[in-house]
């Protein structure tokens, strides 16, 4: 009976561990995955997260300046339903293009632009690798 | 030839279907013709599948571009051995190849065992076959792999140019054989549940197959991970990238098979454990095929989105049905005749093992589908990235390292308080002073100092299990040493082996843990002639040139890299221009030794000649790949075919026959 506890024990201990593990790093390190129209309705009730916000690059507004490495665009609503003003510093992604699928990631903030700290491409063509941020 | 191809296919179809339906009937009725009858069925899939690709493989080599897959792969500058490799490059082809893989690994069992086992086997063929009907049922329905188009192109769109490399012809095989082979096991497994055999013959039957389904598991992660380290130009070698995550998780679940089986074949215990791994890790092989192939998951590295994940998914519980069903149906003969005697023993460090194993493919499954989860839960999107999969795996790969130190060296059954003072003093104590001597230095992170510490821990006991078995095998058999070690090998593979296998994964430790926590990552523009420091290098940025072919343009630099005021190399990071597809990409360039890696990535250079450069500086990442070939090296010492095991087969295939 004795031995028996002390197992049921050591098991409950890994798998309450694995579930606590798992439960805090889902609150620390999600982000919600929403639209452009999504947020610019309701942008600002996901202040403090981090964001993952998918659309694609308008034609004609991308403008790389490879000598700082600054990267401005306007990221439009796959509907077409809005638009966002978008910055990053960093290289320019091999897939990143006007006209394509872009998800741009950052914390929320109210100002315009809104600060990517990374680039995510997608090529939903084929398959691909990833063109990671 | 395209009516040949698609006439072969759709036999296949029928074969399949027909060596399920002989093998069951067979097995139900105690019809020994059926089975020979259903095993030839599979043997014949395997033939119609290998001409289904014969014809495929020959219109990527010919460019026949009138078939909708060879126009969109290839194109008729692609050099031949891309185009052979374009049938892995797409969704048709890869699952046509899946199925050519599978055929030939059931002929391959069943050949192998056409004079063993003779009561499993029927089960055997049925499972491949009902996998291999799945399979082909898909390709001949819903993805037909020659269909046609109206006005044929004459040239063709091109294989993408991040898979025109080496890695992409050896990282898919691989990863698809590792895939694949766990069907062989699994089938063993479903006919020792239907058969009602379950002892241990349905484990050691199958073993060597589930360590090569292992081994090329493992070497298809460490291949995707080298080529994403090479070509994808981000500084890293693993993301968390769903499809990465759908290979890693039969890997994991896999691995605590392998541990957990041993303690069936010593104590006749953890029986529905067992068969639950193998079933999860064969599902997991399903559900990984799924996942790349569904765009359920947003993956930035998946193929088209099509309409077959629904079939996935039915197909997945229609297995799982069927697998735990027959567990439940034999619930109580797979009730244990023994129970685990102590905390402290052998069994139970395996017990605990396999609990972290299985917990970390828990969490990668949970964190790979969050967002699926999340949407269903609350109406919400929400991902985990990379942060989560490192906060979550991390400690409980730190913890299953600690164990690979334990296990090998506390008692079975009860480690008795001399047992402990005896094998663990020393290691301990060595752990101790080597994670101190890593503070010391001036390690700050508790991961970096307990992964080194336990890393010496499990090193030395390793060590010890080889030195002591020497001296012992020695001063019986009075040989020297070195022939103690080589004998000791030969005469106990299977342990010998998984201890060099362990040593290979202790340098992956160390590399993967290094190499993610003191990184160092920075970002320069400069002129010609200027240089910048990054860690313990100069890199002077010398020269730019242009290059242009039919193929691509090139940009390449020319940096010279400087360690103490000595120039020790030069590096040429480039980036390329595809004209078919018109793309983008990027070559890094590096320079790798033991002690770390630079790694050079081109941003772009500007019309004034100024360049900018990503250079990284990824400590130890070399015991990583080294690691790899250690694991390579263990696995041929565990799975080689020993004088020793095969008197031993035979002797038990004469009884069984004598029988």
């Amino acid at each position: 009976m004795k031995r028996e506890l002390k197992f049921t024990l050591g098991i409950g201990i890994i798998v309450a561990t694995v579930a606590f593990l798992v439960w805090t790093a889902v609150d620390q390190t999600k982000m919600y995955m929403i639209t452009v129209a999504e947020y610019l309705d309701v942008g600002n009730s996901y202040a403090g997260n981090t964001l993952r916000i998918a659309g694609k690059v308008a034609a004609g507004t991308m403008k790389w300046n490879d000598t700082t490495n600054d990267l401005r665009f306007t990221l439009t609503d796959m509907d077409g339903r809005g638009t966002i003003e978008v910055h990053y510093r960093g290289l320019l992604p091999d897939m990143f293009a006007e006209d394509k699928k872009v998800v741009v990631e950052g914390p929320y903030a109210s100002a315009s632009p809104f600060e990517a700290t990374a680039l995510l491409t997608t090529c939903p063509s084929k398959y691909e690798a990833k063109a990671n941020s | 030839m395209i009516t040949i191809g698609n006439l072969a296919l759709y036999l296949a179809l029928a074969t399949s279907l027909y060596a399920v339906v002989a093998s069951i009937y067979a097995a139900q009725a105690h019809r020994g013709e059926f089975v020979t009858s259903g095993e030839r069925a599979a043997y014949a899939t395997w033939g119609l599948i290998s001409i289904t690709t014969i014809v495929m493989l020959h219109a990527l080599v010919t460019n026949d571009f009138s078939i909708k897959y060879v126009a969109a792969y290839t194109s008729t500058t692609l050099p031949v051995r891309f185009r052979l490799t374009a049938l892995w490059g797409g969704m048709e082809g890869s699952l046509l190849f899946w199925t050519l893989i599978l055929t030939t690994l059931t002929s391959l069992a069943l050949f192998q065992n056409r004079c063993r086992n003779r009561e499993l086997m029927p089960y055997v063929t049925a499972t491949a076959a009902t996998v291999t009907a799945f399979f082909v049922s898909l390709l001949v329905f819903l993805i037909p792999p020659f269909a046609l188009l109206k006005f044929p192109p004459a040239e063709g769109t091109d294989l993408n140019p991040l898979l025109q490399n080496y890695w992409m012809q050896i990282h898919p095989p691989a990863l698809y054989l590792g895939y694949v082979s766990w069907t062989i096991p699994f089938g063993f497994a479903i006919g020792a549940l239907a058969t009602g055999r379950l002892d241990d013959l349905w484990i050691r039957t199958s073993r060597r197959w589930c360590l090569m389904a292992w081994f090329f598991l493992s070497l298809g992660n460490l291949f995707g991970a080298r080529w994403a380290y090479e070509v994808l130009g981000w500084g890293g070698y693993w993301a968390w990238d769903p499809v990465e995550n759908a290979a890693f998780m039969p890997l994991l679940t896999g691995t605590a098979y392998l541990h957990s089986v041993m303690i069936q074949e010593r104590k006749d215990m953890l029986k529905v454990w067992n068969m639950t791994l193998i079933i999860l890790t064969f599902a997991l092989t399903i559900f990984g095929t799924f996942l790349t192939r569904s765009g359920v998951i947003s993956s930035v590295h998946s193929f088209t989105q099509s309409g077959l994940g629904p079939y996935f998914l039915t197909f997945l519980a229609f297995v799982l049905l069927i697998s735990f069903g027959l567990v439940a149906f034999r619930i109580r003969e797979l009730r244990p005749r023994h129970q685990l005697d102590s905390l402290l023993s052998r069994e139970s460090a395996f017990l605990f093992n396999n609990l972290l194993f299985v917990g970390i493919a828990f969490a990668t499954l949970w964190g790979t589908i969050f967002p699926v989860l999340s949407e269903w839960v609350r109406g919400v999107k929400i991902t985990v990235g990379p942060p989560f999969f490192n906060r979550v795996n991390g400690p409980l790969a730190v913890a299953l390292l600690l164990l690979m130190g334990i296990g090998p060296i506390i008692a079975w059954r009860r480690a008795t308080f001399r047992n402990l003072v005896d094998n663990f003093v020393v290691p301990t104590a060595l752990g101790l002073a080597v994670g101190t001597a890593g503070f010391a230095c001036g390690m700050r992170s508790l991961s970096a100092i307990l992964v080194v510490s336990f890393s010496a821990f499990v090193l030395y006991t390793i060590a010890a299990e080889f030195h002591s078995g020497a001296r012992a095998r020695g001063a019986m058999l009075q040989e020297s040493y070195m022939s103690a070690i080589l004998g000791l090998m030969r005469k106990n593979q299977r342990r010998y082996g998984g201890y060099v296998i362990h040593v290979g994964v202790v340098f992956m430790f160390l590399g993967v843990t290094m190499s993610s926590i003191y990184r160092t990552e920075e970002l320069h523009t400069v002129k010609k002639g200027e240089q910048f420091t990054i860690d313990r290098y100069t890199l002077k940025y010398m020269d730019s040139e242009n290059k242009e072919d039919s193929h691509m343009a090139q940009l390449i630099a020319t940096l010279d890299v400087y360690e103490n005021g000595k120039q020790i190399t030069t590096l040429h990071p480039e980036k390329r221009f595809y004209k078919r597809p018109e793309q983008p990409a990027t070559e890094v360039d590096m320079r790798s030794t033991m002690r770390d890696d630079l790694y050079v990535v081109l941003g772009s250079i500007d019309d004034q000649g100024v360049a900018t450069f990503q250079a990284y500086v990824n400590p130890l990442v070399w015991w990583l790949w080294f690691g790899g070939v250690v694991l390579v090296i263990g696995t041929a010492i565990a799975a080689f075919p020993s004088k020793a095991a095969t008197l031993h087969e035979r002797a038990r295939v004469t009884s069984t026959i004598r029988r």
